[in-house]
């Protein structure tokens, strides 16, 4: 598969393997759309006392998905916000009693016996009941598993060979957390009625890969599987993953549900574990802030609602006027605005970039020089498609193909010219999806 | 792409600013608390990715260069006095064309990227030695004014700028090429009897029509290594060429040797705007070009043979691009 070495610049935020945990914030704003969905209809108004782990917003419509208050306090505000992808959405503003108070049967551990009797029914109940989705992708956990269920999916795959720049929620969670992901994912498993578990790994990351195949030693978890992929970066393409899992080739256009697999993300996996386990809602998640312009790049347990500039002041402040904020990693994270925008469920890294690792680039035309194509993990010439797309042939940039085009970044990477591709790309997508 | 600016009310303010000093892993925080800064400007806004590498149109060209300034150093060596007022002109004229052009056609200088120079180089270690200065100032008129300028600039053209300054040559000028000392021997079947038995002499030493090829293969190595081309150009290119040559009962290295056929096969073939993008096209773009080549040289016997294999490839370069795709639509 074809990709660019890239550097990854993990050791920043993992100069200190830990995960902070910040003092309780004194104000959180809770979006309610932070799925991949419809929103929920807010159950709470100004003034009400609400405890943490409440829900505040519910909804029985199939594409919706309860939210959870994350402190304890009063609600101040219900109404439209800052929001990290939307610009501005309907969200809760809570203000913080200082009491941090859960709710009566929120953070309970369970015990193994209460753990026996759990069917499949009752967890995917419970991933609803908890507010469960992707935490990278943003797809509704309950839903996923149900599909799976009904689509007669029986292999699941535990996704850690997805590797950005400076990401590393993933990687401190396995390096801190591993029993937790592991149990989590057998809950998983066994809430969707799979016979079959994988978890992948980049052959660039060795040392957690080892880390996970101890505990599964001394756990003595013998339904798990390790399987190694190859490659640069990206590092997970779905259809890489399934050749190496299936040991067959698996063209690039098959979702994984046609050859009965769903992939799922390590922090998903968390939650799981913490929402069975604990009855936890999801109502915190580990953010990674890195970037030169913080001074104590650091992993965090975040609140959801905590606002950016909270998050970077638990990592002692800013040390510097950044030049971009950015929400995820360098290759695929979007550009934000406002240092008050809110952590939602999917915020898995903020980095804060001065001018001089990011700086702007104009761009010439192309030169043709065909750079783009070799890097390119899914084979498509996308030198092709942002010619046909400045020229506005939509149709003509169609027979390329974009529809199978990742957004990883790597044609925009290394183009000589720095035409922003990705976003011609993207655009030749919506064009045609109006069509 | 627009540069996009954002509007937003709130201004971002930030509240702490720590001094951190990282010498060699060291982490020591500074005593000095800096002075709260406040900035007016918000976060630029731009769509992923935000970093790039450090691949650059002059980077590229650079290698480029290098790898011909052994050609240009033995060029120096052999016949420093005729080669020098041709190759001060050269680059002179591409770069006062290239200048003019991007006045009259209002499109930013980029003079500095270097392509000109790359376009001049292989224009004059094309032409015979006796080219006049005039000569080279009305030849790159053609190809880099008409041919290059007028149609957008670099990545616009289809047609290799050098090539077409070469043909207008030789339709203007014919008798340029009457005769055969030329740093770069492009007539190909005016060559003496006795090279032609021994093609160690054309690789290593040159002879007084031709320069020595083996400093174009030190520069395509050097491409090769720095994946500045792909393998699939120069080889097919090469290969039909020999291929061929045989079938039609002639020594397929003296071939390849003779004539400009290796700085065609690496320095011509794969410029870029006139190259197709894929390797796929690319062996069927040299394939077309070798086999035209080497027929003309056969049958014509026109000391064009280069000119026409390259030109007739480079007309199917659009097409190419657009019908051999890497991966067609399910
Ligand atoms: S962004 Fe799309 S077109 Fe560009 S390299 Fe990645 S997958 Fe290919
Ligand atoms: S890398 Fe950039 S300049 Fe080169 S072919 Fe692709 S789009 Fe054109």
């Amino acid at each position: 598969m074809a990709g660019i070495e890239i550097a990854l610049h993990h050791d920043v935020s993992l100069l200190d393997p830990v995960i902070k945990t910040p003092d309780t914030p004194s104000a959180v704003v809770i979006p309610l759309l932070q799925h991949r969905g419809i929103i929920a209809k807010p159950i709470v108004s100004v003034g009400d006392r609400v405890f943490k782990g409440q829900v505040i917003a519910d909804s029985n419509e199939p594409g919706a998905l309860p939210v959870h208050a994350s402190i304890s306090g009063r609600v101040s505000s219900v109404g439209p916000a800052v929001h990290p992808k939307e610009g501005i959405h309907v969200s809760i503003a809570i203000t913080s009693d200082g009491q941090d108070q859960w709710k009566q049967g929120c953070h309970v551990e369970q015990t193994q016996d209460d753990l026996k009797s759990l069917s499949s029914e009752n967890l995917i109940q419970m991933s609803r009941e908890f507010g469960l989705c992707d935490l990278r992708s943003g797809e509704i956990t309950h839903q996923k598993l149900k599909e799976g269920i009904e689509s007669s999916v029986d292999t699941l795959i535990l996704n850690a060979a997805h590797m950005e720049p400076f990401v590393t929620s993933d990687s401190i969670l396995i390096k801190l957390k591993a029993v937790e992901i592991l149990r989590g994912f057998e809950w998983l498993v066994r809430a969707s009625g799979a016979s079959k578990a994988y978890i992948v790994f980049s052959e660039r990351d060795f040392e957690n890969q080892e880390i996970i195949s101890s505990k599964l030693f001394s756990l003595k978890i013998s339904n798990i599987e390790i399987v190694q992929s190859k490659g640069q970066y990206p590092y997970d393409i779905e259809s890489n993953l399934l050749s190496e899992v299936l040991k067959k080739k698996v063209p690039l256009k098959t979702k994984p549900e046609d050859v009965g697999v769903h992939f799922y993300s390590l922090a998903t996996a968390f939650a799981f574990y913490e929402a069975v386990q604990w009855r936890k809602p999801l109502i915190e998640r580990v953010v990674t802030v890195s970037g030169v312009c913080v001074v104590y790049p650091q992993n965090v347990w975040a609140r959801i609602g905590m606002s950016y500039e909270s998050v970077f002041e638990v990592c002692g402040g800013l040390l510097r006027y950044p030049y971009r904020l950015i929400l995820g990693s360098s290759m695929t994270g979007t550009s934000q605005t406002d240092l008050q925008t809110p952590v939602i469920k999917n915020t898995d890294a903020i980095l804060a970039l001065p001018k001089e690792d990011t700086p702007f680039h104009e761009s010439e035309s192309c030169i043709r020089c065909g750079d783009c194509i070799p890097v390119c993990p899914v084979s498509i010439n996308p030198a092709m498609i942002v010619e046909d797309a400045m020229n506005q042939q939509w149709k003509k940039a169609f027979k390329f193909s974009p529809d199978l085009c990742v957004e990883c970044g790597n044609c925009t990477y290394v183009c000589p010219s720095k035409i922003p591709m990705v976003e011609w790309i993207k655009e030749t997508k919506n064009q045609l999806e109006a069509i | 792409m627009e540069k996009k600016t954002i509007t937003n009310k709130t201004k971002p303010e930030v509240t702490r600013f720590l001094g951190r000093e990282k010498t060699e892993g060291n982490r020591k925080i500074a005593q000095k608390v800096f002075k709260i800064v406040k900035k007016e400007e918000p976060f630029l806004v731009t769509q992923a990715p935000f970093v790039r590498s450090v691949n650059t149109v002059s980077r590229k060209m650079g290698v480029f260069i290098l790898a011909l300034s052994p050609l240009l150093g033995v060029a120096f060596f052999e016949r420093g006095s005729l080669f020098l007022p041709q190759l001060g002109h050269a680059v002179l004229a591409a770069f006062v064309f290239e200048i003019v052009g991007s006045i009259i056609f209002k499109r930013p200088l980029r003079f500095w990227n270097g392509n000109v120079i790359l376009l001049a180089l292989a224009f004059l270690f094309l032409i015979p030695q006796q080219v006049t200065w005039w000569g080279i100032w009305f030849a790159l008129f053609f190809g880099i004014f008409l041919g290059r300028e007028s149609l957008g600039g670099l990545g616009k053209y289809r047609l290799h700028p050098s090539i077409l300054a070469l043909l207008s040559l030789t339709i203007f000028f014919p008798e340029f090429f009457l005769r055969f000392s030329t740093p770069m021997n492009l007539m190909y079947p005016a060559i003496p009897q006795e090279l032609s038995i021994n093609p160690s002499v054309l690789f290593f030493k040159g002879s007084e029509y031709a320069l020595p090829q083996w400093p174009i293969c030190v520069g395509a190595l050097y491409l090769l290594a720095k994946k500045a081309i792909r393998w699939q150009t120069p080889f097919v290119y090469l290969a039909s060429i020999a291929v061929l040559s045989f079938v039609l009962g002639k020594n397929p290295l003296v071939e390849i040797l003779s004539g400009s056929i290796l700085l065609v096969a690496f320095f011509v073939l794969t410029e870029w705007s006139s190259s197709p993008l894929t390797g796929k096209a690319q062996a069927l773009y040299a394939l077309i070009a070798g086999v035209i080549t080497e027929v003309s040289r056969t049958w014509v016997g026109s000391p064009e043979a280069v000119i026409l294999g390259v030109l007739a490839a480079q007309m199917f370069t659009p097409v190419l691009d657009r019908y051999i795709r890497i991966r067609s639509r399910a």
